[in-house]
Parts: structure tokens; sequence; C-alpha cells
């Protein structure tokens, strides 16, 4: 009769809860305390860089292209402006939060790890160039990304702007890389 | 459309929000929201910090397990507080924060009679367009709103149509106790989450509506009460101001309807029920 | 682009070279074409709006200068090569843009799309690599 949606926080604005009081928890989910061994520990990186750190937490077992290219997001956040020698400016923490963002949401763990590279206007490319298939992921904001996809085995092609609310195509074109990857095996 | 939606007498709404998220104006420091504030003082003349909400999340497109969560912390020991800015009533309040704008209107007394949607709205517009205007005239950046929400809260008191929070049937039509076996008791307490999908007219999702009913008790005399609260989050359906306010409207239709449909005919008598349906 | 027109002295052979930084990493291991090359981010236009920058290699030469000159000042920099043809062909026009420390300046001006800057980099050749493979996998 109750459907659990924790983690889906909604009216956190709200001012009114003052004014009313629960009945001590002891109402948790009715396997909580099996559950609660059973889970892993959560486990927390974090990558300090000049101006903070980024931090990520996570309930699963961490996949082998984690660690690495969340190191390599977080060097971006140490580069000066110009880096490039043609004017780039420093990288934005938040558009490497989103791009983390995205890697964590839709990343399996037999997706290739992606190339991350930034981008003069102080962006992070996500890039994948294999088994046929060219995909480029730039995120423009903390909301909004860049996706270029190109596979040559069909001929498929799209380039355009979406934003992190419907991630659909996406993952589509992300879940292919893993396909392909998995379909060609060893 | 606005002559179509239900509507009631005394409704049980205690709490209505408005609220925008947009892309972090990290030059929006503590310094310049005391600025701002000069802006609302006359309206809202107190005001209070409080820490900031997290960032409002809202997706499709993606299955799965959640893997974990991301977190970005800022070098100065102390966050950029979220400032609330006060009427003296103390019935309506602006909250600012450097991803979040937000409007609440509250009851606070017994006397106090919910101001309807367009009320709230009005104020909303009115005090966003100004954020638009200081933010412009101090150069701190540009408002680029990511997200939308509108909540009703409501408390439903026991004593009217229900006694006992084992009787959710009697307020939402969604919860039946019709067992197939007559073995269990009446619930000692029963609580509902539910979402639906908003379409948006593309046919794509344009968001989502949270319902929650929680048994609770009223903190001044210890009645039982439901705490439902339906909260309609989106993306902003076109640019600016325009889209963010069509979205909230949009949500807000999809709230009280969804509340007429999730409660039942008895409880609407009690609320006086008065459109025609 | 507001100002630039394309020089037809500039032949479509010619050939333009592009810094490619090397820290941070702006070159991937392109598994499709077997080869390490610059990323398509190593082929935008500046951020205050003005063209790609690039340098004539052939005038780089008349002013008695190879590769390794253009990089000085530049450490931990390769040189990427790209020809004024293979920009034309992506909707881009060349012109000359001399300044006074470089007279082998030029610009690459047009809408750069993402497949655009793909195929700009794609269609590269190093002329002075990266001294080292990149360290990540880059998408293999």
């Amino acid at each position: 009769m109750s459907t659990s949606l924790a983690g889906q926080l909604h009216a956190q604005e709200r001012i009114s809860d003052k004014d009313v009081w629960r009945q001590d928890d002891s109402r948790s989910s009715p396997s909580g305390g099996e559950l609660a061994e059973k889970t892993p520990h959560p486990r927390t990186w974090k990558y300090h860089f000049p101006d903070g750190a980024i931090g990520i937490r996570l309930r699963t077992d961490p996949p082998g292209w984690l660690k690495p290219t969340f190191e390599r997001l977080g060097r971006l956040l140490e580069m000066p402006a110009n880096w490039d020698s043609y004017g780039a400016v420093p990288i934005d923490p938040y558009r490497v939060l989103a791009a983390l963002n995205l890697l964590v949401l839709l990343m399996r763990d037999d997706t290739p790890a992606p190339a991350v590279v930034p981008t003069s206007r102080g962006g992070t490319q996500l890039e994948w160039h294999t088994r046929g298939i060219d995909l480029e992921i730039e995120a423009l904001s903390g909301h909004r990304l860049v996706v270029f996809f190109e596979d040559s085995s069909s001929g498929e092609e799209w380039e355009g702007q979406v934003s992190m609310f419907d991630l659909g195509r996406v993952a589509d074109y992300i879940s292919r890389l893993s396909w392909s990857a998995r379909a060609e095996g060893p | 459309m606005e002559a179509t939606l239900p509507d009631f007498a005394h409704p049980p709404v205690v709490e209505v929000f408005l609220a925008v998220q947009y892309e972090p104006l990290t030059a929006l420091r503590t310094p310049q929201i005391g600025l701002l504030w000069a802006n609302y003082r006359d309206r809202f003349p107190t005001i209070e910090e409080h820490p900031p909400l997290t960032p409002m999340i809202e997706r499709f497109g993606v299955t799965g397990p959640p893997r974990g969560s991301l977190r970005l912390e800022p070098l100065e020991s102390l966050p950029v507080p979220r400032c609330w800015f006060l009427n003296e009533a103390g019935t309506e309040l602006l909250q600012v924060q450097q991803d979040r704008f937000v409007h609440n209107w509250r009851k606070v007394g017994t006397g106090d009679v919910y101001p309807r949607y367009e009320h709230v709205r009005g104020t909303f517009e009115d005090e966003l367009v100004r954020l638009e205007d200081f933010l412009r005239h101090e150069e701190l950046g540009v408002l680029d709103p990511n997200l939308c929400e509108v909540g009703y809260v409501n408390h439903i008191v026991a004593g009217a149509g229900w006694e006992t929070h084992g009787q959710l049937g009697e307020v939402l039509t969604v919860f039946d106790a019709a067992y197939s076996e007559a073995f269990l008791p009446e619930a000692e307490e029963a609580y509902v989450a539910a979402r639906y999908v908003i379409p948006g007219a593309d046919g794509q999702p344009l968001g989502r509506l949270h319902v929650t009913v929680d048994p609770v008790y009223r903190r001044e005399d210890n009645r039982p009460m439901l705490l439902m609260t339906l909260s309609a989050r989106g993306r902003p359906d076109g640019d600016g101001v325009d889209g963010v306010l069509r979205f909230l409207d949009t949500g807000r239709q999809w709230i009280v309807r969804g509340f007429a449909a999730l409660t039942t005919e008895r409880m609407h008598e009690i609320w006086g029920r008065c459109d025609e349906h | 682009m507001d100002g630039y027109a394309d020089d037809p002295t500039i032949r479509d052979d010619a050939v333009l070279w592009r810094r490619v930084p090397v820290d941070p990493i702006h070159y991937v291991f392109d598994q499709n074409l077997g080869r390490v090359r610059p990323s398509s981010a190593a082929f935008e236009d500046s951020p205050d709006g003005t063209p790609m920058s690039v340098q004539l290699a052939q005038i780089v030469a008349e002013t008695g200068r190879g590769p390794e000159d253009v990089l000085v000042g530049y450490h931990g920099f390769a040189l990427a090569a790209i020809t004024a043809g293979l920009s034309r062909g992506c909707r881009q026009g060349v012109a000359r843009a001399p300044l006074p420390d470089e007279p082998a300046h030029a610009v690459v001006f047009g809408t750069k799309t993402r497949k655009i800057r793909g195929r700009l980099a794609k269609g590269s050749q190093w002329v002075i690599p990266p001294s080292s493979l990149p360290e990540q996998p880059a998408g293999s």
C-alpha cells in the first residue's frame, strides 16, 4: 500500500512542517534491518582543486572507469586561463559536475571509458571513438548538453542540444556503445 | 480550462509555493542578497537565514538503480545561505538562494484564508521579474531556469469524514482496504506515495505530479491529521519567465484536478465543492 | 563571418598548423581510425568569438623557421596540420591575418558544428606529435 519513493524528495520548499509531528520512526521498510546489513557501505571520493572539491558518494562498487575518469575531470579544474594558448577560459566546475553526473547516471559497467577533454569555453567534452561509433557529449551548463553521434555502420548521425531533464537519447547512444562492445566480444 | 477546474469553498490547503531553479548565480553572494532585500523590504520587512536547499532533480530516460550522488564543495567554509524575506503577518515569504527563487503562502492563524492561486502567482511573477531586474542592474548574471515546481500542502484533520489514520479509504479514492481475506484489523496507519507523468504538448514529458499522504498529528492539540502534499515539478514550458509561468499554470491544474480525483466525494462535500462537475 | 573573406591566393593544398595542448590532453586514440589524433575540441573558435587561429606553413618557411620554432615558448604542445582544402570542404573560409609578431597567422572562419570540428580533427596530421600516447584509453 505504500510505494516507497525514497530519494524522490519533493516539495523541499514547503515551510509548514513545523505545525505537525510524526509517530516515532519504527515504521521503516519491512526488511530495513536486513537490507542495511547487505547494502555495502557508501564509498566517497573527493578531488580537491584550487577553489574547492568535488565529492562523489557511491552506493555500489565502483566500476573500472570511474576513478580514472573522476581524476581526469578533476584535473581539468586546475587549468589556468589560456591553457590552450588560444585564449581558453578556466573550466567551469559546474560543467565538470554535470559531466560526472551524466556518467554516473548512464554508464554501465561494460561501457568503455570516455576520453575527457576540456573545451576552450570552459566546458568538458566526453568522447568515444570505437567500433564504428563516434559519440561526443559536452556539458554546456549544469543542465544542458550538446551531443554529436555518428554510426558509420548504419549511417545514422545526430547533433543537437539535450537537457539533463530527459536523457533518453543520450542513454540510448551510450547503451549502443555498450551493446556494440558486447556484440563484438573480447 | 479555468472554469472547469475543481473548486472548494473550504479547501484544506495550508500552504502553496511556487519555485524556479536556475543555473547557479555564483556572483550572488550574501552581501548581494542583502542588497536585493532592499527591493523587497517594503513588502517583506523581515529577513531570516537558512541553509540552502539541495538541487531539485526531475529526470526522464534513465533506468536502472541509483548509483550515487555528487556534490560540489566550494572552498569557502560557509555556503551562501538561503534567505527568507517575510511579510509582516508571516503569511507570505520569498526564499532566495544562488540557484532558487521561491514564493510561499502559508496559513498562520485560523482566520487566514487561502488567497487563491491567481494572487500567489501574481506575487511570484512580480518578485521574480524584480529579481531579474536586480541581477541585470548589478551585473550578477542572467536567470537561466532549468526546473520549476508548484506545490500545495493540505492538512486534513480527523473528525470530519474520518477519525483514525487507518481510515485512509474514507479520504482517498485510491486506498481501499478491501482485503481478499478477513484477517487483518484496521491499519494503525497507512501512507501513500504516487507520481504521475505530465505530458507536454509535443508528447514529450513536461514533468511529474508527486503525491504523498502521511499520517501525522497536529502539534497544537495532537489531533490525527493527514498531511497530503501535491507538487508538480518539471521543465519550463518555453523561454524566460513566461516559460516558467506556463509550466506552473499547467502544474497547478494537475494538482487541483489530481487532488479532486484522489479524494472521496464525501470529503468534497465537507470541503464545500462548488464547481459544476 | 564578419570582416573575413576567403582568400583564393591560399591554395587548397596549403598547410595550416594548429597547436594542440598535451597537458591537459587534447588528443584521443581513435580506435575507428587506428591512430592518435587531436580531439575535435582542438578545432574551435576562440571563446571571445574570433575565428580559429592557424599558421600558414609556407609563410613560416619563408621566414626561415621550422615547426619546432613555432612551438618556442609553448612547452608541452604538439603541432597538427590541416589543409585549406579540408577547411573549405567543411564550409570554412581561410584568410590571412598577419600579426606583428607572427606574419604567418591566419584564420579559419565559419560556423563550426560538432561534425565539422570532427572532420577537421580526423583529417589532420601530426607535424610534431605528442611525445607520448594518451594515458587514457580514449573511448576504446
